[in-house]
């Protein structure tokens, strides 16, 4: 399996084709002032300078901007990788011939339920038609495709035929993540899977990455899925072998986030407000690198420092060090801060082995700009407590659909309308 | 950082602390795997647990233990009908019983034919 070392994450443009309603970046139009041809090109020499390996491009939808092939050969002939991830609303064949022309390695599709409800999430009709249309497109061209998807309360009992759908597309991969309240999704909590609903997404996926292992498909769960459960190293070593384990967040240690108006972060996903290093328009990106408190917040791994941010659940556990509070941009849009981290699998084993259970419940709605987010607060009370009437949306093992026979559930026909 | 090392990737603080970090996390997990009561069951019925296990061997001794028992003090007991009761004893011609068939043991022996 391949390893990757660096990485950056680089939103070239916020103009989007598709309206998620669980979209982080609340993406739609492009930003005021993003970054010309020309520094676009030169921030990709100072990628390769830094020692960035690969590069994977987003958006928005990053193909909408019109000189994004350019930026697509530079990085290639800079000697990096580089990659694209996208909604895939209407790729076409010629388009996927001038992607493999101008030398991306791979693009990755999102793909969120079967029909009805990617159309949901993705904010428009024909999506999902339109992005297995792309990926025949890409496949024909002779681009590899791979696949990641959202898990909520959505697309959660629709996993295993997500997957048969991917597999059938010929997906060679399939990465996974937690929708979590960032931009529009802080606008729909019931989205959002509450922590002890975890107990029973974590069987599904365990079993899904045995499909994915029999099928030859590598199963990648995304950063914030995890941790130290007792799926863990299944989950994360994708062939089978192997001892990989989560090693705390990577933002500014191998990665980087870059926003289409040239801001730096450690991670694409963190809030830009919270975790800004600055601008390539005002110093250079080695710069930011080497003095912007922000990208070397996950520093020193190993020491105090590396985990002196963390409070809560996350203080007291006995994988606090390594672990150093999961993903730092889940905490964050949950809570407002790092390092205490509601959405992990550990976290609710523990709680159910005391008899409690955690809820999420939203405080402080979010503002309504890109990144942005709420504040939640945690309730801990028996596991055996009357769930809250009207959650219809509430997730469990049996809500799965693990043939297509199985029609969609009633609650989630009501919210489709 | 060396004079020559790009600033990414960033080496850890304390390589030898992660590595111990590492080690102790493989191992607690180890552990707690298997102390832990598996998760709810998923697709394909429920998962077979170590739980499961020790029950089953329990169940399987008792049940050698019970056979034992019976071979050896359930000899001279009479032996339960088999499923649809003891076989149909045709009378013979002379009127004479035969002596019932044995159940327990094995099929019934042949039979008279009834003119």
């Amino acid at each position: 399996m391949a390893v990757r070392f660096t990485y950056a994450v680089w939103e070239l443009t916020l103009q989007c084709n598709l309206g998620c309603v669980h979209c982080g970046s609340r993406a739609e139009k492009a930003r005021a002032s993003e970054l010309t041809t020309e520094e676009a090109l030169d921030l990709v020499s100072q990628l390769h300078e830094v020692g960035i390996r690969e590069v994977t491009l987003i958006g928005g939808e990053a193909y909408l901007r019109g000189d994004w092939l350019k930026v697509v050969e530079a990085i290639r002939e800079a000697g990096m990788s580089c990659t694209l991830t996208t909604g895939g609303y209407g790729i076409s064949a010629a388009a996927a011939r001038a992607m493999r022309d101008a030398g991306l390695q791979q693009v990755s599709v999102s793909i969120d339920g079967c029909r009805e409800t990617h159309d949901f999430l993705r904010g428009k009709a024909g999506s999902w038609d339109a992005a297995f249309g792309s990926l025949r497109h890409l496949r024909a061209a002779g681009v590899p495709v791979t696949c990641n998807s959202q898990i909520n309360r959505f697309s959660a009992p629709e996993l295993p035929l997500i997957y048969s759908d991917i597999v059938e597309a010929g997906c060679r991969a399939w990465q996974l993540a937690m929708t979590v309240p960032m931009g529009r999704a802080a606008d729909r909590p019931e989205l959002l899977l509450q922590p002890p609903e975890l107990l029973d997404v974590f069987p599904v996926l365990n079993e899904l990455a045995g499909w994915a292992r029999r099928d030859g498909v590598m199963f990648f769960p995304g950063n914030n899925i995890g941790y130290y459960g007792p799926y863990e190293m299944r989950l994360r070593n994708p062939n089978g072998a192997g001892r990989a384990i989560w090693e705390g967040c990577q933002a500014g240690i191998n990665t980087l986030g870059i926003e289409a108006d040239g801001t730096i972060k450690g991670c694409p996903s963190l809030p830009t407000a919270a975790y800004s290093g600055g601008n390539i328009r005002e110093r250079r990106l080695s710069e930011i690198l080497e003095s912007a408190p922000a990208l070397a917040m996950n520093a020193g791994q190993g020491t105090e420092a590396a985990w002196a941010h963390l409070w809560g659940f996350c203080k007291t556990c006995d994988y606090a060090q390594l672990c150093r509070g999961g993903c730092s941009w889940t905490a964050h849009v949950f809570f407002g801060k790092r390092g205490n981290n509601p959405y992990c699998h550990h976290r609710s084993l523990v709680r159910a082995r005391e008899g409690r259970r955690e809820r999420l419940v939203l405080e402080t709605p979010a503002a309504g700009e890109p990144f942005d987010h709420g504040v939640f607060r945690v309730i801990e009370e028996a596991a055996d407590a009357a769930w809250p009437e009207g959650d219809e949306l509430r997730f469990r093992a049996e809500s799965v659909r693990w043939r297509r026979e199985k029609p969609i559930g009633a609650a989630g026909l009501r919210v489709l309308g | 950082m060396g004079p020559d090392q790009p600033p990414l990737p960033r080496p850890p603080g304390d390589p030898e602390k992660m590595r111990q970090l590492l080690d102790d996390a493989r191992r607690k997990m180890e552990e707690e795997e298997y102390m832990r009561t598996m998760p709810r069951p998923v697709y394909g019925g429920p998962p077979v647990t170590r739980r499961w296990s020790i029950r089953g061997i329990v169940m399987l001794v008792a049940g050698a233990l019970a056979a034992i028992a019976a071979a050896v003090f359930g000899w001279n007991k009479m032996a339960a009908p088999v499923y649809g009761g003891p076989p149909v004893q045709p009378v013979p011609p002379n009127g004479e019983i035969t002596p019932p068939a044995a159940v327990y043991g094995g099929p019934p022996p042949p039979q008279p034919r009834v003119k």
